[in-house]
């Protein structure tokens, strides 16, 4: 029986232990962010996903910055590390002056590092994250960069990068984090690089799978800076542990928390929400080639079917808004304010489809027509309860229409193969829009459109929509943007569901926090206690 | 004797690596036969057909389906399972970090197991304790029926999220560098008390029915009996004479045991967040790692190989001393 | 007297009979109509067979059956004994798996009026009114249509609305903060949600009896499936001998060896999961305990004079199995199906919770606990009650199968 005390005795003490052990450790000037993984690579060539291009900002620093202009909404640039940017010949080429600035071993940061940074980022062998968006330069059938012909080195500090003919170039052309090119093993670049950084932060410690420690670079020097000593990414995979450790002060600052914790957080004094307007959409893609889908009425018919309120209102707590087109509400200048969400209005609907030849002659609640009963499969992706929450209220809202959904929830890595395959009729699935606005690669039915997966052809839009990418005046191109989605709207080749608000909390002591549709922890390094 | 035991394992170790053998060839076919090519990902319709080129013969996808299984084979041999496409490292590199932490997470609940395991054991067959018995009985009969991540979020509800006592999250606090090398010892254990708890309650009681069988067992055989009835200590005729009797079905089941824990305690790496195999192995089949799968999936079976091996080979040291005990 | 297993099926049934009287009456009114109108218009009313549709009729019709056979044999042996933990489990199972339909108030996928239902805690209720549809009762069809509208559990209604409160003359409402007139002609009901609402104000309790299907159908049909394929590679195994046996159980070594929850998840996400492919799955990894039992079995039987002298009688392959090998792998066979039972339920549950289930929206007993984990903080009953029933569920599995096989080998009794 003793052995049986003992064991009692040592998780006693555990307890003890445990309970006296707070978090009382010096926390001075570090911020904490939760975040949900690990990153896989810390290589900035690789940082695709997640957490891992912010921290490639934060190590590796840009030509150029951005801010957020929330007046005219949209998207404001300006030099960083570029002491003057000057645009020559009518916009075919651009002369660059770097500021003195150092990496983290001293040396400075050349023009060289950018023609290496260009050189790498486009090496096909090497498939980087930027492999494929150099579309502005001159470049072999690789899409690699001819450097030769791109980059002229005019003294120490300044080079000139040449784009290609008819090119429209415009800042975020050059706008990728440089790299130091002595940190790359030359023959292998493949290899992680030696741990020299030019940005705000220096990477400091990572443990996998647990955390990743930045702190300050002392060699960089910029007068917006913060007094933050030390970033650390603490990876914490499980939703409701974020949140129980955001409570207890344990982390500084959370992304995408879910509406249903708002009120209950928001009442806590020591943290603070920011409520960015989203740039993320969902919607349900239809076919627009399959014989069901490919009657505009019936697509408007399934949009008024759906009462997008309800889902809005029960699951987001109206933290987001419904959509009508593809642009979104924070780009003011582009969002064209006259078209109103298709709102649920099961009538409307009923007699879109009793005009379109369906009814229910059996009384079976499903319509019929020829024959054939309405009924169709929506896939979705397994494990996003906004979705689950959605695709059942949608259910029982066609139900209510006379259709009869089948929802089939597949796992993620296999949906969005299917997706991009266009192996679905109809899918639910959301966009994340790119700043500044893009609309060609989801609507043009043509070789531009890779995302266009619901086969939407209207040659009027792919006109418009060459002509926007090409234009170069901001009002005329915000005009045809307006035009475009009005077109679209009327359109109606997915069903818009709504924009989803990005719920970010953090600590009510960090200062000059300005979170914006950027992203929650863009600029972070500017922040204070 | 020791000529027949080396035999013994020899054999075992061969027909393993026959296992083995037959795992990865099954592996590498699924794989090959899956929807999809595993080159997808790499390969975009813009790239002219001689870069796509150079990416499939990357993969060795341009040679026929044998001649990749032998290279694949070969290359299996030497541990090189090529590039994690996830995270752009050796397959082996990627996981010999999550390595370590299964194995030592594995033993010390392995330990725990067996030790509470025995004890409840010892308890039910020498205290004769009606009442405790029945209670020992009924929590066992709800340990089998309780499913691991019940359990996990019923120990996170009460312990992180009412009580606020335990961490439910990770292996170590930030401020772990900070520490003290006692403070940092503090640091694992608060993290692992919650983990391991969950995980090993359905193994102890595993054990704790298989050790109060063979004990009772061998405690009415004639001759415990007889040492009884001499005399002899009570904790010494235990050591010596009742447990290596009952230990060969104890072993077996630590065996399989131990292999279960180290291919990985999914749900359990899952609930707690913790970097396991287990969870390396499904982002790796999540996100179409398939180098990395191949790998783990090797790295697992190899695991359970070992983890039964180990077990046969101390059964065979247990036999010994038997035979010893019997023979003087 | 001894309370005995058949007066526990009796008072059940009764019991359901006193709380569903409406529905059950209402059934058997339907399964007239529904006669009548197969007269009236044939093609019409064989459109609006449904699985819920025959699902009514079914627990309608056991409805009267159970009892008639209950009493018909109420001296078997099974229904005499004295009444335990376990009898009264597995009656309340059976009796929830087989009247779903019955038992549960709603459909478990309905939801109405999410800003009044969502997230309720258990014993709330709410005022569930019913606006009354005029007219369109000419016919026996247009009757069935009806009374099946409002009989069977549909996932949606179109004339039913949930509300906070009705006033005490029955005039108006009060949802939220805004009171209004009840429409007339309709009634009101208040419905308590004895297990709460979910996130969609979905009735837990609802669910969870709909679930039990799921969870255990998928246990039965995977450990069918088990058992078929150990029982028949065991068998081939041990008749054959030689090189087939050899290869099968290395083969059965392999799968052993293999970690199987990932070769699940790995075939699971490259084809896709349905519950179909679910159950063949989860079958077809786990026949090899019941192979490596069933071989040893067969060899050891090979040796017997019984069986040596059945084949020297000429007996074929087909005799040989079914007369003399069968029967005597019977209570291996049955104890290991029954665990085998217990272990496919906690992989489906397991399945289910790391989202990776049936893919569709049926309410599984795992899938509900990984659905009520986002709620964590805000309903502990979404993870608390499908919690308990599988818990009870297993460890009732985990009892049957100990005593099946204490009571076929006497010898393993301890104590």
């Amino acid at each position: 029986m003793s052995s049986l005390y003992k064991l009692l005795s040592f998780f006693l003490l555990i307890f003890l232990f445990a309970s006296c052990s707070g978090n009382d450790a010096s926390k001075k000037n570090t911020l904490v962010i939760g975040v949900d993984s690990d990153v896989e690579s810390l290589n900035p060539l690789f940082a695709y996903s997640g957490i891992e291009p912010t921290i490639a900002e934060l190590l590796y620093p840009s030509l150029v910055k951005h801010s957020w202009d929330d007046n005219a909404g949209e998207i404001k640039s300006e030099p960083w590390i570029a002491e003057y940017i000057e645009w020559l010949n009518d916009s075919s080429a651009v002369k660059i002056t770097l500021k003195d600035v150092k990496w983290s071993d001293g040396k400075k940061i050349t023009p060289e590092d950018v023609k290496f940074s260009l050189e790498i980022y486009s090496n096909a062998d090497l498939q980087s994250r930027f492999y494929g968006t150099f579309e502005n330069f001159k470049e072999d059938k690789d899409l690699r960069i001819l450097i030769e012909e791109t980059f002229t080195l005019d003294n120490e500090n300044t080079f000139t990068l040449h784009f290609k003919d008819k090119a429209k170039p415009s800042y975020f052309d050059f706008d990728f984090p440089i790299l130091p090119a002595h940190a790359f093993n030359k023959n292998n670049p493949k290899e992680d690089p030696k741990n020299i950084y030019g940005g705000p932060f220096v990477l400091d410690k990572r443990t996998k799978e647990q955390s990743i420690t930045l702190k300050r670079n002392k060699n960089f020097s910029d007068a917006s800076v913060g007094n933050i000593e030390k970033i650390i990414f603490k990876v914490i995979p499980d939703y409701n542990t974020r949140i129980l450790q955001l409570k207890n002060s344990e982390i500084d600052i959370c992304e995408d928390v879910k509406p249903d914790d708002a009120d209950e957080l928001k009442e806590n004094s020591r943290i603070k929400m920011a409520q960015v307007k989203g740039r993320e959409y969902d919607y349900i893609g239809l076919n627009n080639n399959s014989p069901l889908f490919k009657n505009v009425n019936i697509r408007k018919g399934i949009s008024y079917s759906i009462n997008k309120n309800e889902i809005l209102g029960e699951f987001l707590l109206n933290y987001g808004e419904l959509a009508n087109a593809p642009v979104a509400p924070v780009f003011k200048g582009q969002f064209n304010k006259s078209l109103q969400p298709i709102n649920y209005n099961i009538n409307a609907a009923k007699s879109i489809f009793t005009s379109e030849g369906w009814k229910d002659n059996n009384k079976n609640g499903i319509l019929e027509k020829g024959g054939e009963e309405f009924s169709f499969t929506m896939y979705i992706p397994a494990g996003n309860p906004r979705r689950d929450f959605a695709a059942n209220v949608i259910k029982n809202n066609l139900k209510e229409a006379g259709i009869d959904l089948t929802v089939q929830q597949v796992e993620p890595g296999t949906f969005f193969d299917n997706m991009f395959q266009k192996k679905y009729d109809c899918w639910m699935a959301g966009w994340v829009v790119p700043i500044p606005t893009q609309l060609e690669p989801y609507f043009h039915s043509g070789e531009e459109g890779i995302f266009n997966l619901f086969n939407y052809s209207n040659k009027d839009v792919d006109k418009l929509l060459e002509q926007a990418q090409s234009e170069k005046n901001k009002t005329k191109k915000n005009e045809l943007y307006k035009l475009i989605q009005e077109k679209i709207y009327n359109d109606s080749p997915i069903v818009f569901l709504y924009w989803i608000d990005n719920l970010v909390f953090y600590n009510s002591s960090l200062k000059n926090v300005n979170i914006t549709p950027l992203g929650a922890l863009h600029n972070c390094w500017q922040w204070s206690y | 004797m020791n000529k027949t035991i080396l035999k013994l394992l020899l054999k075992r170790i061969a027909s393993s690596l026959l296992l083995i053998f037959l795992i990865i060839t099954i592996l590498f076919f699924l794989l090959r036969i899956s929807p999809g090519s595993p080159v997808q990902k790499f390969i975009s319709e813009d790239f002219s057909i001689e870069l796509s080129q150079k990416i499939k013969s990357n993969f060795q996808l341009d040679k026929t389906l044998f001649e990749q299984y032998g290279s694949f084979i070969a290359q299996a041999v030497k541990l090189d399972f090529g590039t994690s496409y996830n995270y752009n490292l050796p397959v082996f590199s990627v996981i010999k970090d999550y390595l370590i932490f299964t194995v030592i997470f594995s033993f010390i609940s392995l330990i725990v197991q067996i030790k509470a395991g025995s004890l409840f054991a010892f308890i039910s067959v020498y205290k004769k304790n009606k009442y405790l018995n029945g209670v020992l009985d009924s929590v066992a009969i709800f340990s089998f029926a309780l499913p691991s991540f019940l359990l996990g979020l019923l120990l996170i509800y009460i312990f992180s999220i009412i009580l606020g006592i335990l961490p439910s999250n990770g292996l170590t606090s930030i401020n772990h560098d900070d520490l003290s090398v006692l403070g940092k010892f503090w640091d694992y254990v608060i993290h692992l008390i919650l983990p391991v708890l969950s995980l090993s309650l359905t193994g102890t009681f595993i054990f704790y029915k298989y050790i109060k069988e063979s004990v009772s067992e061998v405690s009415r055989k004639n001759f415990i009996l007889n040492l009884q009835a001499i005399g002899e200590k009570k904790s010494k005729i235990i050591l010596y004479h009742v447990l290596p009797n009952s230990i060969n079905p104890i072993l077996t089941i630590a065996g399989l045991e131990l292999g279960a824990l180290l291919s990985g305690s999914l749900i359990t790496e899952v609930l707690f967040g913790l970097p396991g195999m287990g969870r390396l192995t499904i982002t790796a089949i999540l996100t179409r790692d398939y180098p990395l799968v191949i790998g783990c999936t090797f790295i697992s079976g190899l695991l359970i190989i070992f983890a039964n091996l180990l077990a046969d080979f101390l059964k065979t040291v247990f036999d010994k001393r038997i035979i010893n005990t019997l023979n003087n | 007297m001894k309370i005995k297993n058949s007066h526990i099926i009796f008072f059940l049934l009764g019991l359901l009979f006193l709380l569903k009287f409406n529905t059950i009456i209402s059934s058997y009114y339907l399964l007239y109509l529904f006669i009548g109108s197969l007269f009236s218009e044939f093609n019409n009313t064989i459109s609006n067979i449904d699985l819920m549709l025959l699902d009514v009729f079914l627990s309608a019709i056991l409805f009267i059956v159970a009892p008639l056979l209950t009493y018909r044999y109420r001296k078997y042996k099974l229904l005499v004994k004295e009444l335990n933990f376990i009898s009264v489990i597995a009656i309340i199972l059976l009796t929830i798996f087989l009247f779903a339909p019955v038992i549960a108030n709603f459909h478990p996928d309905f939801h109405k009026n999410i800003n009044v239902t969502k997230l309720l805690k258990p014993f709330s209720s709410k005022v569930l009114i019913e606006q009354r549809i005029q007219g369109a009762s000419e016919s026996v069809f247009d009757k069935f249509i009806s009374l099946r509208n409002s009989t069977i559990n549909q996932p949606f209604y179109s004339n039913k609305f949930f509300v906070d409160n009705v006033s005490s003359d029955n005039k108006s409402f009060q949802q939220k903060d805004t009171e209004e007139l009840l429409p007339p002609g309709s009634n009101s009901k208040r419905i308590y949600f004895v297990f709460g609402t979910d996130e969609l104000g979905r009735d837990v309790f609802s669910r969870i009896v709909y679930g039990a299907r799921v969870s255990l159908s998928i246990g039965i049909v995977a450990s069918l499936i088990s058992m078929l394929l150990g029982v028949f590679f065991g068998f081939y195994s041990g008749y054959k001998g030689g090189a087939p046996d050899f290869i099968l159980n290395k083969f059965s070594d392999l799968f052993l060896a293999f970690p199987i929850i990932f070769l699940i998840i790995f075939i699971i996400s490259l084809w896709g999961s349905s519950f179909f492919i679910l159950v063949l799955i989860l079958g077809i990894t786990s026949w090899m305990p019941l192979y490596k039992l069933v071989r040893t079995d067969v060899f050891s039987i090979r040796n017997k004079d019984y069986y040596k002298s059945a084949v020297l009688l000429g007996l074929n392959k087909k005799q040989l199995l079914l007369k003399e090998i069968l029967p005597a792998i019977i209570p291996i066979v049955v104890v290991n199906i029954v665990y085998q039972f217990a272990n496919v339920v906690l992989a489906e549950s397991a399945l289910s919770y790391l989202g990776l289930g049936t893919g569709s929206n049926l309410p599984s007993w795992g899938k509900m606990i990984n659905e009520g984990q986002s709620y964590l903080y805000k309903g502990w009953w979404l993870i608390f009650f499908p919690g308990m029933f599988l818990l009870l569920t297993l460890s009732f599995i985990n009892i049957l199968g100990k005593r099946i096989s204490e009571s076929l080998n006497p010898l393993s009794k301890n104590d």
